[in-house]
């Protein structure tokens, strides 16, 4: 892993089309700036790990109860 | 037109799809990036459900549905990764799902994710799921009412989810 100490303001560049930069510093935390390609998708670590996590949870339930309340709404369905 | 396709699944046996109605994964289900190809299936007539059925592994498949018609108020804004890999033009174009998790032993306990929709192109159906990052919602919304929940006895069917006169037949 490369390690660079940054001073707020400064910046990291990442290829040609990445940047981050220091925005602020706190005693326990730091705020960054991010540019990237709206390609490249961007996520807090913590936050992508729920998603994988809730997507599995979901992934090929064994049952799904009958709903006979009808939606407001009906599905479109082609 | 194009050749029907035979599809083996673990649900619906052998399915015979119409390829051009495959969903495209233009950016994945996250942690099943290996599953491009899926079949949008609707439960039943009425259903606020729809199966997404993996066209590639026979066992695969989510539920979806639409928070609207569980009455939850849901407006999002698609990030323009996805609407750049939809090639979407306009709000017309698309269809908000967001998926559902069904407990195995408390399936009135479901929810769903608003935090990961998944957004579909109906007219060159392609889909991605997209992350919500700096939204409020969560990945674990109920989607229903908490308070008819545990109301019911332990027999399990799930009348409580009814409108209607008949009471609903637990799977």
């Amino acid at each position: 892993m490369l390690v660079l100490s940054r001073k707020r303001g400064q910046k990291i560049l990442i290829g040609d089309n990445i940047s981050l930069v220091v925005l602020e510093v706190y005693p326990d935390g730091v705020k960054l700036g991010i540019d990237a390609p709206k390609s490249v998708p961007v996520y807090r670590e913590e936050l992508l790990a729920e998603m994988i996590q809730s997507n599995r949870q979901a992934a090929s339930p064994r049952k799904l109860p009958e709903l006979t309340q009808k939606p407001l709404q009906q599905p479109v369905v082609t | 037109m194009a050749e029907t396709l035979k599809l083996q699944t673990s649900r619906f046996g052998e399915l015979s799809v119409d390829p051009t109605t495959l969903i495209r994964m233009a950016l994945p289900m996250l942690g099943f990036e290996s599953q491009t190809r899926f079949v949008l299936i609707q439960h039943k007539p009425d259903s606020p459900f729809l199966w997404l059925q993996s066209a590639d592994d026979p066992d695969l498949a989510f539920i979806l549905t639409q928070p609207q018609w569980f009455s939850m108020a849901y407006s999002i804004t698609i990030p323009d990764a996805a609407v750049d890999a939809l090639e979407i033009t306009c709000a017309e174009d698309v269809e908000i799902y967001t998926l559902v998790t069904i407990p195995d032993d408390t399936p009135e306990r479901m929810t769903t994710n608003l935090l990961g929709p998944v957004v579909i192109n109906k007219h060159n159906r392609k889909a991605a799921q997209i992350v919500l990052s700096d939204s409020a919602f969560g990945t674990k919304t109920p989607l229903l009412q908490p308070a008819k929940i545990g109301s019911e006895p332990a027999t399990g069917t799930l009348q409580w989810l009814s409108q209607s006169a008949e009471p609903a037949a637990a799977v």
